[in-house]
C-alpha cells in the first residue's frame, strides 16, 4: 500500500450522547469480541498535531475526516481542525451537532472545512432525543442552520433502525427545509456496544427497501442526494430500482481504504474495526501498510458468499459487524443473518446479551490493551 | 475444477444447483445448515423445498449451498433461482415483492465507492453538483431536479413543495425553533 487518498482521525473517545447504536469500538463491553480497546493516554495538543502531520505526510492523504467520539468536546478541537485544513485540501467533520454555534460554524468555514456530517434520527425531537439519549434535536437542527448560514456544506446521516426507519421521510423533508442536500443513509452497523442492542434495533430488509424507495422518490423531488455507506448486500435488495441512491461498499484493502487513526496514533483498517495495524508515532506508514490484516480480511468472506459474483466487492456486507457480534469475520453479518433467520432476534439475544436499558452504557469497562494484529 | 469457484446460478444452469433457500453447509462454523427445513428462516424463494439436501447426500460440492445431487434439484441455488432464469446474468436479483422467488440478472457495479468514501464517513460532493437549487423562499415551487446524475439514471422532473412553506409548517408543528427559522431565512443552502 503506498499513498492513500484519505485518513480519518478520531480526536477523542468521549461523547456526550448515549446512542445505543454507537458503533465506536471502545464502547464494547467485557466479554465482547471487540472488548478491551484501550483509550487511555490520548495525545495532548502538540503531540497530536505532530502525529497528524506525520500521518498525512507519509500517507499522502488529501482528504481528512475529523471524528470521534465527539471531536468538538476537545478544547483544542478547532485548533486541530485548523491544522488539518493546512495539511490537506479537503477536510470534513463528523459531529453529534450539540456544539456547533454560530461562532463555531464560522471557525469551521475559516478552517476550510468542506463538509460537516450531523446525525438526524427522526423528524421530531421526541424520537430523536430518545434514541440519542440526549436532548439534542434542536441543537442539531440549529447546527445545520448555522453551518448553512456560514456557507459550510452539511451532510445528514440517518441511521436506520427498527425504531426509527419509518421516520426517514420526515428526515428527508426536514433536510429539505434546512437546505441540506446530502444524506448518508446508514442501516445500523452493530459494532462496539451496539451489539447489545442489535436484536431490538436492527432493521429488516423490507424496512430498508421501504427507505430506499423513499430516497428514490423524495430524494429526487427535494434534490437531496442519498448515499449508503454501510454496505447493503445486493442479494438482499434490488439496487437497480434505486438509481438515485449511491451505494457504497466496504473499502478495506481497496485503493481508497478507510484508514482510521485514533487519538493515540493507533491505526486501524476502518472505524468499525478494533484491530490495531500499528502506531503511526512509532512506525512508518510503509511499515504499517505491510500489515496483512486488510488483505486477509478482504478474502475472508462468509462461506455462503463464495462463488457469488459480488464476492470480492460486496464481501458479504460488513464483516467487522460480523466479528463484533459473532466473533468471526466469516460469519454472516447481522443484517445478512437477519434476512435468513426468522428467529434472528431471539437467536442473537441468546448469543449476545441484550441490554435492558435502551441506551449506551456509561459505566466503567474493563480495559485491556489489545495486541497489535498481524 | 473446483465448482466452489463458480457462481451459484451457473451451477444451477449446469444442473448442479441446490436447496432453494439461503442455507450454508452444515459444517460452517456458527451457521446452522437448515438442512431439514426446521424453520431456519431464509424464506425467500420458492417453497418447493424437498429438503432433500440433508447431510450425507452430498455428491456434488456446490459452494455455499447444501450439496445435493443434480437430479434432486428442483429449484435454483440458495435463494431459489430457477435454471431457466439464469440466462440473463450471473447475479442474484432480489424479488420486488416479498415472498417471490429470486431471479438472476446482470451484475451491477458494487465496487468500493471511493467518491463517497466507505463506511460511515461519506464525502458529499460540493454544492451545486446535484442539479438542484435547494428550493425557494418565496413560495414558488416550480423546480426541476434530476437530469443526468452520476449514477447514470435518467432524470425526472418533480414538483417540490415550496421550501418556505415547509419551513413554516415545521415551525408551526414545533419542529423548527424560531431562531432556526430566522437563520434559515437568511441563507437558503446548507
Amino acid at each position: 500500500m503506498g499513498s492513500i487518498p484519505r485518513l480519518d482521525f478520531e480526536l477523542t473517545p468521549a461523547c456526550d450522547h448515549r446512542c445505543a447504536h454507537c458503533y465506536n469500538v471502545w464502547t464494547a463491553e467485557e466479554g465482547d469480541a471487540q472488548a478491551g480497546y484501550d483509550t487511555r493516554g490520548q495525545l495532548r495538543t502538540p503531540a497530536l498535531l505532530e502525529m497528524m502531520t506525520k500521518a498525512v505526510r507519509e500517507t499522502g492523504a488529501t482528504h481528512l475526516t475529523i471524528t470521534g467520539g465527539e471531536p468538538l468536546l476537545r478544547k483544542d478541537a478547532l485548533d486541530i481542525i485548523d491544522h488539518a485544513g493546512r495539511l490537506a485540501p479537503s477536510v470534513s467533520l463528523i459531529t453529534n451537532g450539540s456544539h456547533v454555534d454560530r461562532d463555531t460554524a464560522s471557525r469551521l468555514r475559516d478552517a476550510r472545512v468542506s463538509s460537516v456530517q450531523l446525525t438526524l434520527l427522526a423528524g421530531n425531537r421526541e424520537l430523536h432525543d430518545r434514541l440519542k439519549g440526549a436532548a439534542c434535536f434542536e441543537d442539531t437542527v440549529r447546527a445545520a442552520a448555522n453551518l448553512g448560514a456560514a456557507g459550510v456544506l452539511v451532510q445528514v446521516c440517518f441511521v436506520a433502525m427498527q425504531e426509527n426507519w419509518s421516520a426517514f421521510e420526515d428526515v428527508l423533508e426536514l433536510c429539505y427545509a434546512l437546505g441540506v442536500r446530502h444524506i448518508a443513509y446508514n442501516r445500523m452497523s452493530p459494532t462496539g456496544g451496539a451489539i447489545h442492542h442489535v436484536a431490538r434495533l436492527m432493521p429488516t430488509v423490507a424496512q430498508i427497501e421501504h427507505n430506499l424507495a423513499s430516497a428514490e422518490r423524495l430524494g429526487r423531488t427535494y434534490g437531496i442526494k442519498v448515499s449508503t455507506a454501510m454496505p447493503i448486500p445486493p442479494c438482499l435488495i434490488r439496487m437497480e430500482r434505486y438509481p438515485w441512491v449511491k451505494f457504497g461498499f466496504c473499502s478495506t484493502d481497496s485503493e481508497a481504504p478507510n484508514i482510521v487513526i485514533d487519538g493515540k496514533g493507533n491505526v486501524r483498517s476502518c472505524n468499525l474495526s478494533s484491530g490495531i495495524l500499528g502506531n503511526i508515532l512509532e512506525q512508518s506508514w510503509d511499515e504499517i501498510a505491510q500489515n496483512p490484516y486488510p488483505r486477509k480480511f478482504k478474502r475472508n468472506v462468509p462461506e455462503m458468499c463464495r462463488g457469488c459474483a459480488y464476492e470480492s466487492s460486496c464481501q458479504g456486507g460488513c464483516k467487522e459487524s460480523a466479528f463484533a457480534t459473532f466473533g468471526d469475520h466469516a460469519h454472516p453479518e447481522p443484517l445478512l443473518w437477519l434476512a435468513q433467520r426468522a428467529q434472528f432476534r431471539e437467536e442473537v439475544a441468546v448469543r449476545v446479551p441484550q441490554a435492558e436499558i435502551p441506551l449506551r452504557r456509561t459505566g466503567p469497562r474493563r480495559r485491556v490493551a489489545l495486541p497489535v494484529i498481524a | 475444477m473446483n465448482l466452489k469457484h463458480l457462481p451459484p446460478s451457473l451451477l444451477v444452469a449446469l444442473g448442479l444447483g441446490c436447496e432453494p433457500r439461503l442455507v450454508v453447509e452444515s459444517d460452517t462454523e456458527g451457521v446452522e445448515s437448515g438442512d431439514s427445513g426446521s424453520g431456519s428462516g431464509g424464506t425467500e424463494g420458492s417453497s418447493d423445498s424437498s429438503d432433500s439436501g440433508g447431510p450425507g447426500t452430498a455428491e456434488v460440492e456446490t459452494g455455499p449451498c447444501l450439496s445435493v445431487p443434480p437430479e434432486e434439484t428442483s429449484a435454483g441455488p440458495c435463494l431459489g433461482v430457477t435454471p431457466e432464469d439464469s440466462t440473463t446474468g450471473p447475479c442474484l436479483i432480489a424479488p420486488i415483492t416479498e415472498g417471490e422467488p429470486y431471479t438472476t440478472g446482470p451484475c451491477l457495479d458494487v465496487e468500493p465507492d471511493t467518491t463517497y468514501g466507505p463506511c460511515l464517513s461519506t464525502t458529499p460532493e460540493e454544492t451545486g453538483s446535484s442539479g438542484s437549487s435547494g428550493g425557494t423562499q418565496d413560495g414558488s415551487s416550480d423546480e426541476t431536479f434530476g437530469g443526468s446524475d452520476d449514477t447514470g439514471s435518467s432524470g425526472v422532473t418533480a414538483r417540490a413543495p415550496a421550501r418556505a412553506a415547509v419551513i413554516e409548517r415545521l415551525r408551526a408543528a414545533g419542529v423548527l425553533p424560531a431562531d432556526v427559522v430566522r437563520t434559515l431565512g437568511g441563507k437558503k443552502e446548507a
